[in-house]
């Protein structure tokens, strides 16, 4: 669903943020991006949404390269920010309709919209309040039920466990689980090894634009992620 | 990555090929039609969105009312403005012995009142050659000289073209500080169609509040049974109100583009300031300063030197019998109008010049425009001191002795503001095409900045 081809990217400061990077992710499977600030997780997810175009290399998301088709590739991607902020004046509902309609989902009823918030955890009432009176995680958990609207086959967050309390951030994992099972595509950028052991079916560890390793379920299930991420950061430096 | 970019390709032939064998001739034209009703919807939910946030902002809901207030007090204060002017015009009204040249005001100077109190002074002519010129016509409020005066025009020009850039100077840094922008353009939404909405949206959200203001104010002055607003009249006001759109619309794009260069609704905001005021205020007193500098013009009293200095030269050779009282007075006459010719010529001068270069700014064109539009500007007041000095000629020629004594009854003065044919033909068009060239000119960069916005 979303495949990431020898993917460099070369600042005009000449700081190099990505570097020949390559990976894809099914459908039904959570790959978390691990890595330290400037590792380059942020400017992958940039480059999939056409903020940025790539030096070389490609990101596609369902067969669409998203640099030169990339209005065809953002019909099957969701994105998921790590500080879902929205419209503050807005209620839910509003923030909804909006954003859904800007995904091409016209003529959404009552029903659609009280089902999205029950699937994310979110009570029916909170769709007539105002976001500016909404909690993190409660804002959080609308940016989701906004991608769950669109419903596309791949999503992209981007730290979106970044700050919340531990209660919000299980129930986000809850969300992520649901929409594994759904047979969406996830990728999601963290600093968070905790979670990222929990909810990943994949990890990719990055350092400095590379991909230094990429580490399956069972490779970590029983063993300390954090001691291979350690692991992978001190080769990556020693190589 | 060759399997990635083979399947794209495909996916898009599997695409065409489906709908080609369906509808084969059809095919582009339903493709098509179906991409421009999606783009519809998305602009108009961008549209409405931007509606709606402003409705909801304090900032628009502070701005709707100051601008409310200030345009209904304008209105009335400048409507009792008119009605004591016209009273003073009407006690001023020549009899037919005298050879006085006076103008009504005229209504639309409640809106624009320019230059009307330079207008509306009388002339009269004292002997066959000279004109004294009665006090500006103070109908109203000595203040006013203290102050500019708050007509409609100045809150446009000033106030609500603040008010423009504080709407737009974080239309687009402002999302993306919030991260909306992001979120919005994670869809497959194109970008002109974002800008092109948010500046439909929040103009029009701007604007509404204030044309539904300057609407009811122009119905309060229509309704009046003071104020004659023939149909003429009205129509004037309406390109006034339309001039005041176009003119408001390149404040809002200006802001916009602000708001697209930077990346900070903080230094947009102080961007925006300055811009403004460099607009508003810098460019059209430096401009008027500089002309100054650059075309020599005599002040009133060294003409009235010069003058005098005609006066005694003149009466000197009569008293020494060179010249006799009838071609001493001819002789003064003649040079008199060389003089005045000569401030006329070097006056204008300057004024084209210090039109020219304050052309630069928008205010001062939106200025001229309005002013010339509804009778209260440099235009008329040329025209009207040309058809004074016609008058006083007619009056000499017709009306005095052979002494230059000005004797039995005179023609009555009579004066027509400029049609707006008249206006439009004489700089007009070139200031409206102007203010529209800032308009094109500042929408279009701040497209092309929003193409290129790095929304990171």
């Amino acid at each position: 669903m979303i495949e990431i081809y020898e993917l460099t990217k070369r600042y005009e400061d000449g700081v190099l943020a990505l570097d020949h990077v390559s990976y894809s992710i099914e459908p039904g499977e959570i790959f978390c991006l691990l890595g330290a600030n400037g590792a380059g997780k942020t400017t992958t997810i940039n480059i999939l949404l056409d903020f940025i175009p790539p030096t070389s290399g490609s990101a596609t998301i369902n067969g669409y390269d998203c640099n030169k088709f990339p209005l065809e590739a953002k019909k099957y991607v969701s994105y998921v920010s790590e500080n879902v902020q929205l419209y503050g004046m807005f209620t839910a509902r509003q923030n909804l309709a909006f954003f859904a309609e800007l995904a091409g989902k016209t003529g959404l009823k009552k029903k659609d919209y009280d089902d999205v918030m029950r699937t994310v955890g979110l009570p029916e009432k909170a769709l007539r309040m105002r976001l500016k009176n909404f909690s993190k995680g409660m804002r959080q958990k609308l940016g989701i039920a906004i991608a769950l609207l669109k419903d596309p086959p791949a999503i992209l967050m981007d730290e979106p466990t970044s700050g919340l309390d531990p209660t919000s951030a299980h129930e986000f994992l809850e969300q992520l689980r649901r929409l594994r099972e759904r047979g969406k595509a996830i990728l999601m950028t963290t600093h968070d090894i905790f979670r990222a052991k929990i909810i990943a079916d994949r990890v990719g560890i990055m350092k400095q634009g590379r991909l230094v390793a990429i580490r399956k379920r069972q490779d970590f299930k029983h063993a300390d992620l954090e001691e291979i991420y350690m692991y992978e950061m001190q080769t990556a430096e020693t190589a | 990555m060759n399997d990635a970019a083979a399947s794209c390709v495909v996916r898009k032939n599997f695409d065409k090929e489906e709908y080609g064998v369906i509808f084969p001739v059809l095919n582009h034209r339903m493709l098509s039609s179906k991409k421009v009703l999606g783009r519809k919807t998305m602009l108009k939910s961008i549209i409405r969105k931007e509606v709606l946030i402003n409705l909801f902002s304090y900032k628009c809901s502070i701005i709707i009312i100051l601008s409310t207030i200030l345009v209904f007090a304008s209105i009335f204060v400048m409507y009792r403005d008119y009605c004591l002017a016209l009273e003073n015009y009407k006690i001023l009204q020549p009899k037919s012995n005298e050879a006085i040249a006076i103008i009504p005001p005229t209504p639309l100077s409640i809106f624009a009142k320019g230059l009307d109190e330079n207008l509306c002074r009388s002339y009269e002519v004292v002997s066959a050659g000279q004109i004294r010129m009665g006090s500006k016509q103070q109908s109203v409020n000595n203040l006013f000289r203290l102050f500019t005066t708050p007509d409609l025009l100045y809150i446009v020009k000033v106030i609500m073209s603040l008010c423009a850039m504080l709407f737009a100077f974080d239309i687009v840094s402002g999302e993306k500080e919030v991260g909306t922008l992001r979120l919005s353009l994670s869809n497959n939404m194109k970008r002109p169609v974002l800008i092109v909405g948010k500046w439909i949206g929040g103009f029009t959200s701007f604007i509404l509040p204030f044309f539904i203001a300057v609407l009811f104010g122009s119905i309060f002055v229509t309704l009046s049974p003071i104020v004659d607003m023939s149909p003429y009249n009205l129509l004037k006001l309406g390109l006034f109100v339309l001039n005041s759109v176009i003119y408001l619309a390149i404040f809002f794009s200006l802001g916009l583009l602000i708001s697209c260069l930077t990346h900070q609704s903080s230094s947009s905001l102080v961007i925006s300031l300055f811009v403004w005021a460099m607009l508003v205020f810098l460019i059209p007193n430096l401009g008027n300063i500089l002309a100054r500098q650059l075309v020599e013009i005599p002040t009133v009293q060294q003409l009235e030197d010069k003058r005098s200095q005609i006066w005694i030269r003149e009466t000197v050779e009569l008293g020494k019998g060179i010249i006799d009282f009838k071609t001493r007075q001819e002789r003064i006459n003649s040079q008199n109008d060389k003089l005045i010719a000569d401030y006329r010529n070097r006056f204008d001068r300057l004024v084209r010049l210090s039109q020219n270069i304050t052309r630069f700014s928008p205010a001062a064109t939106y200025t001229y425009l309005t002013t010339n539009l509804m009778g209260t500007g440099i235009l008329d007041e040329h025209r009207l001191k040309r058809a004074v000095l016609q008058y006083k000629d007619l009056i000499r020629d017709n009306s005095s002795d052979s002494d230059g004594n000005l004797v039995g009854n005179f023609t009555p003065f009579s004066f027509q503001r400029s049609s707006i044919k008249e206006i439009l033909s004489v700089g007009g068009l070139s200031n409206l095409a102007i203010l529209i060239f800032f308009d094109i000119l500042f929408f279009v960069s701040a497209y092309a900045a929003f193409l290129r916005y790095d929304v990171r």
